[in-house]
């Protein structure tokens, strides 16, 4: 179910939050084993804190409902391991401004969700705590770094999540597993309480079921929080709202050189996806973004010593208890010379400045989310058009130019190919959530491939994925 | 096009940041920067600093 439909289910009273939190939690245990999506179950909490929500009478948009959180962002009480050893004893006093949002607005936080080791890199194979197995396939990866949000959501282990995305991480798990997910402009949700990559483009978001789901996250976490001096002071639309109102005469720009350059079955997916689009009364425009090629070198010019910079001290005095692949990224960012990070922070400027031009001619982009599908845990390498090729690598063209200047993106469900699901990617101007919002839950309406379950949910699954 | 530092390089720019990497840190630092830095010098031409006033 839903996660709206579960709200609505809750607030006329056909369920208790408990029972909510129960039902969510006998999911876990059973299903968990075969995913580890979480890291911590908060089970004895949870219970706990839906009791006490229905004797504070309280009900705010999300009452009663079971998220879970991933585990870079604090819950007050709860340890926050961001998958590594070098933080397993953070044990934070508050939580996170978002999940402050999340409990006023009645969510009940049932538990914190596996991810790549501290949010840096897209497999979620944490030596620490495990991999987080692709639901619809778990000897696959489920992308990263949000992967266990994204299995949860795909395996029916929450209602909704949320995750974090510097580079893609809320995009391409999203994309993996089936689910819808939404990285918002950066700055429109705060970042305080949460473990940072790179701050220049981190932002929290959602990953949930359906375009609807994350309107409905969204509006309860985003909006101004002074104690975050990242944190935009720019008005929250009423995103669920704004929902119904289609997609006739949008103008869609379509990133040509991404459909051309992803796995020639996704791109035929994302072609029938744009169709899709189209007989709902966009218009299509093809076109380029203005250093879409650079643009992972941009991001990385910058994100390396940023990410780096974050974890200086912990590089000197506890270098050996971070996994392989993590602290050769963090090694890297010394070695990034404040000259080649000013010509990135200068590249990045030109780079907005050519979107921002871009978004004059169309109201919203679309590309595929990943041009590849996820691969097996263990291999870090895919086969992309006849070529062998790092999958990190093959990644940051999709993901970059977005995250680089800092705009909304959604990933929807659109499509299998050898029973695993792949994305289509909306992408909006700054502050443009609603737009995004908007075309993906017009898309949602019009297909199914947001309800297909995976077996491992239900055996007897009413829609499994096409093979 | 700029020659990757040798492993001797990056262990005496590590260790001057107060950084004391192993043999394989080094070894996977060099497989990154076998990427980037050529890549970070097209960046550098493409973003050339601005020519001083005057």
């Amino acid at each position: 179910m839903s996660l709206a439909r579960l709200a609505a289910a809750l607030r006329a009273g056909q369920l208790s939050p408990r029972e909510a939190a129960e039902d969510c939690l006998r999911r876990i245990e059973a299903v968990d084993p075969q995913v580890n999506a979480y890291i911590t179950i908060r089970a004895e909490e949870a219970l706990a804190e839906a009791d006490a929500l229905v004797e504070s009478g309280e009900r705010g948009p999300l009452w009663g409902v079971p998220v879970a959180v991933k585990d870079v962002i604090d819950v007050a009480g709860t340890h926050t391991t961001a998958a590594s050893r070098v933080l397993t004893d953070r044990l934070p006093a508050e939580d996170a401004h978002v999940v402050a949002r999340l409990r006023q607005a009645g969510a009940i936080v049932v538990g914190k969700l596996n991810l790549h080791e501290f949010a840096y890199g897209a497999l979620t194979t944490s030596p620490h705590f495990g991999p987080a197995r692709n639901p619809w396939s778990p000897d696959r990866i489920c992308g990263g770094s949000s992967g266990g949000s994204g299995a949860a959501v795909a395996a029916d282990l929450a209602a909704g999540t949320l995750g974090t995305d510097t580079a893609g991480s809320i995009r391409i798990p999203s994309c993996h597993c089936g689910a819808t997910g939404l990285r918002p402009s950066t700055g429109r949700v705060s970042n305080r309480g949460v473990v940072p990559v790179a701050p220049s483009f981190d932002t929290v978001g959602p990953i949930a079921r359906t375009a609807e789901d994350c309107a409905l996250l969204l509006g309860v976490v985003a909006g101004h929080d002074p104690a975050d001096p990242a944190s935009l002071d720019a008005p929250v639309p009423p995103y669920g709202e704004l929902l119904g109102e289609g997609v006739r005469g949008l103008r869609v720009g379509v990133v040509t050189s991404l459909v051309e350059g992803a796995d020639g079955r996704v791109a035929e997916a994302v072609e029938a996806a744009l169709a899709e689009l189209r007989s709902l009364g966009a218009e299509l425009v093809p076109l380029e973004v203005p250093l879409l090629e650079h643009a992972g070198t941009i991001q990385q010019a910058m994100q390396f010593p940023e990410a780096t910079e974050v974890h200086m001290e912990w590089l000197r005095t506890r270098l050996a208890e971070y996994g392989a692949d993590v602290r050769a990224r963090l090694l890297v960012g010394l070695f990034v010379t404040p000259d080649v990070r000013e010509a990135g922070r200068r590249a990045r400027e030109a780079a907005s400045e050519g979107i921002r031009r871009v978004f004059e001619q169309v109201e919203l982009l679309a590309a595929p989310t990943m041009p590849v599908l996820p691969p097996r845990i263990g291999s870090e390498t895919v086969e992309l058009r006849g070529r062998e090729t790092l999958y990190r690598l093959a990644l940051i063209p999709y993901n970059s130019p977005w995250s680089l200047v800092g705009a909304p993106v959604a990933s929807v469900p659109c499509g299998f190919v050898d029973g695993l699901p792949v994305g289509l990617a909306l992408v909006g101007p700054r502050l443009g959530e609603a737009i995004v919002l908007r075309a993906a839950h017009a898309f949602q309406q019009a297909t199914d491939w947001h309800e297909r379950r995976p077996a491992l949910v239900s055996p007897d699954a009413e829609r499994a994925a096409p093979r | 096009m700029a020659a990757q530092p040798t492993p001797a390089e990056l262990r005496r720019l590590a260790e001057r940041q107060g950084v004391t990497p192993t043999d394989e840190d080094i070894e996977a630092v060099r497989a990154f920067l076998a990427v980037l830095l050529p890549a970070f010098e097209e960046l550098e031409r493409l973003a050339p600093p601005p020519a001083p006033d005057g």
